[in-house]
């Protein structure tokens, strides 16, 4: 005997209700039911809800959080440049007048190679620029070096067979076209071989790695001595190669060669580099040691780009965009009659 | 993590305690949000817009509700703001009236992924192999009633009904958490 029960007709018409694959005669009796009572439409309401919350996981799951929150910290550690007064450019320009050391003379390590090229023994030139202080120079083939802070190029008076230089800091080259005497940059480990292009090389002591960014041509990089290539990779413009130095790794990767060459024109640009990174750039441009404190400061990361700001104005800007406070020792008058450098040191901000 | 700890995080700008709360509250934020919006895009802007104001103005962020309730109520503010700026409002406004009174809400956990997945999980459990078969092709994976019967070689009133008693049954288990559960657009 079957049992007439409407209300359960209309419960297993809803699935197909909710999923609009009802006839029209289905529908209207699912309607009927729901307007008949108040009740009903609560429980209709009910049914519909279940009936969406599996959906609604499924969109929730859509979303991903992760790539969401990288994009909320790059707006939010981003520092935006503020206008600044002609007088702050005019103090700000004395910070980029070129300031060259030089110094002559021969080097013992280099003894051994100059034979290789030249009968004659050459005299090497080592040039440096002090930290806060930029350079340029033009090499005796007639290529281009533009020094930044706190770097020191050695180059012989005369080149022979290769034009071979040796770079501590970081330097951009344009380099004169010679296919015959292939152009050399030692770095220590890699060493870059180029005909005629321009790259940029950062190879400080200090940092953990030495980056070479080609803006245009070629470069090739290999390790060992001229006369006995062990070759790395090729660049191509645009790219850049960064060697780990205690891990002896070559990654190359695409980046933006305007960030790794805005220093030539006296702007310090960050599109997300980390604090650490940030601090470091700081310290040689302005000659100074900052310190940061707490460890977790070191991944915020930053998107700006510097030009006439002074220290006080650019360490203000961090605060603002991040949170951290500093506090500020002036120089000090050392024993031997020598000013210390300026130290700040950036902690994490604590409320009250 | 508790609340008060986590209010007080947000206030000190403290990263691990902002970047908790935006993973756990990003998808049903924007779910959320899509009552309101409908473009998953600006949904998701309007969104991560709202979290970088919240660390900006963070040292000034007063919350006398739960986090919760703070969190949805703003987005929702947020949102009814875009709409109010693209001159939508009026309609939308006029859509609400049709709408079923709302509370604020009070009980969001059908906003939060990780809630509503261990909610929904247990409950789907509870449910024979067969009936809980057809209802995860039916509301996760989003299949027709008629894709359904023909991949599994049953008649389409089967699935129906099998799908009727895991809705009855999914109910009873959710009973508690439905009458906050916002459907904006219901009843027309």
């Amino acid at each position: 005997m079957d049992i007439i029960d409407p209300k359960r007709d209309v419960e297993e018409l809803l699935p197909g209700y909710f999923s609009d694959e009802l006839g029209e005669e289905s529908r209207v009796i699912v309607e009927e039911w729901k307007n008949a009572s108040n009740e009903n439409k609560r429980e209709f309401l009910d049914f519909k809800r279940v009936w969406e919350a599996g959906e609604k996981l499924a969109l929730m799951k859509q979303f991903n959080a992760d790539k969401a929150l990288q994009k909320v910290h790059d707006q939010v550690f981003r520092v935006k440049r503020i206008a600044i007064g002609n007088v702050i450019k005019k103090v700000a320009a004395v910070l980029v007048i070129p300031l060259l050391v030089y110094s002559g003379y021969v080097t013992l390590q280099f003894e051994k190679q100059k034979n290789l090229f030249t009968s004659e023994a050459p005299s090497w030139t080592e040039v440096s620029t002090t930290t806060g202080m930029q350079s340029k120079l033009t090499l005796p083939d007639g290529s281009e070096v533009w020094l930044n802070s706190a770097t020191n190029l050695k180059y012989p008076s005369k080149f022979g067979k290769y034009r071979e230089v040796e770079i501590c800091g970081e330097a951009f080259f344009e380099v004169q076209k010679d296919d015959e005497h292939p152009f050399i940059v030692k770095t220590g480990k890699i060493n870059i071989e180029v005909t005629g292009t321009s790259f940029n090389v950062l190879n400080y002591p200090e940092e953990i790695q030495t980056e070479v960014v080609l803006k245009s041509g070629e470069v090739k990089l290999f390790s060992g001595d001229v006369s006995d290539k062990n070759e790395i990779s090729v660049l191509k413009p645009g790219q850049k190669a960064t060697y780990i130095k205690n891990q002896g790794k070559v990654f190359i990767n695409n980046t933006y060669v305007e960030k790794h060459t805005a220093w030539m024109e006296g702007k310090l640009m960050f599109v997300d580099d980390p604090m650490e990174e940030v601090v470091r750039k700081l310290n040689r441009w302005f000659n100074v040691e900052i310190v940061l404190q707490d460890t977790d400061l070191h991944e915020y990361v930053y998107k700006a780009t510097f030009e006439d700001e002074t220290l006080d104005q650019i360490l203000e800007l961090l605060k603002l965009s991040a949170p951290i406070e500093y506090t500020s020792n002036p120089r000090k008058l050392m024993p031997d009659g020598t000013f210390s450098k300026r130290k700040v040191i950036i902690k994490k901000r604590h409320m009250k | 993590m508790e609340e008060r700890f986590i209010i007080s995080g947000l206030k000190k700008r403290d990263k691990a305690v902002f970047d908790f709360v935006f993973k756990y509250y990003y998808s049903g934020l924007c779910a959320y949000s899509m009552n309101y919006i409908s473009s998953q895009q600006v949904a998701e802007d309007i969104v991560q817009g709202f979290f970088v104001s919240l660390w900006i103005k963070s040292e000034n962020l007063e919350i006398n509700t739960s986090l919760k309730s703070y969190l949805f109520t703003s987005v929702k503010n947020k949102c009814l703001d875009h709409l109010k700026h693209n001159k939508v409002k009026e309609s939308y406004q006029k859509h609400l009236t049709n709408t079923p009174d709302q509370q604020e809400p009070s009980h969001l956990s059908m906003y939060v992924e990780t809630e509503l997945n261990e909610i929904l999980a247990s409950a789907v459990e509870k449910l024979s192999p067969r009936c809980r078969e057809i209802f995860e092709l039916s509301r996760f994976e989003g299949l027709k009633n008629a894709e359904i019967a023909e991949k599994l070689q049953i008649s389409k009133r089967t699935v129906e009904v099998q799908i009727s008693n895991a809705l009855k049954l999914l109910k009873e288990e959710l009973k508690d958490i439905l009458p906050y559960f916002i459907i904006p657009l219901l009843l027309q």
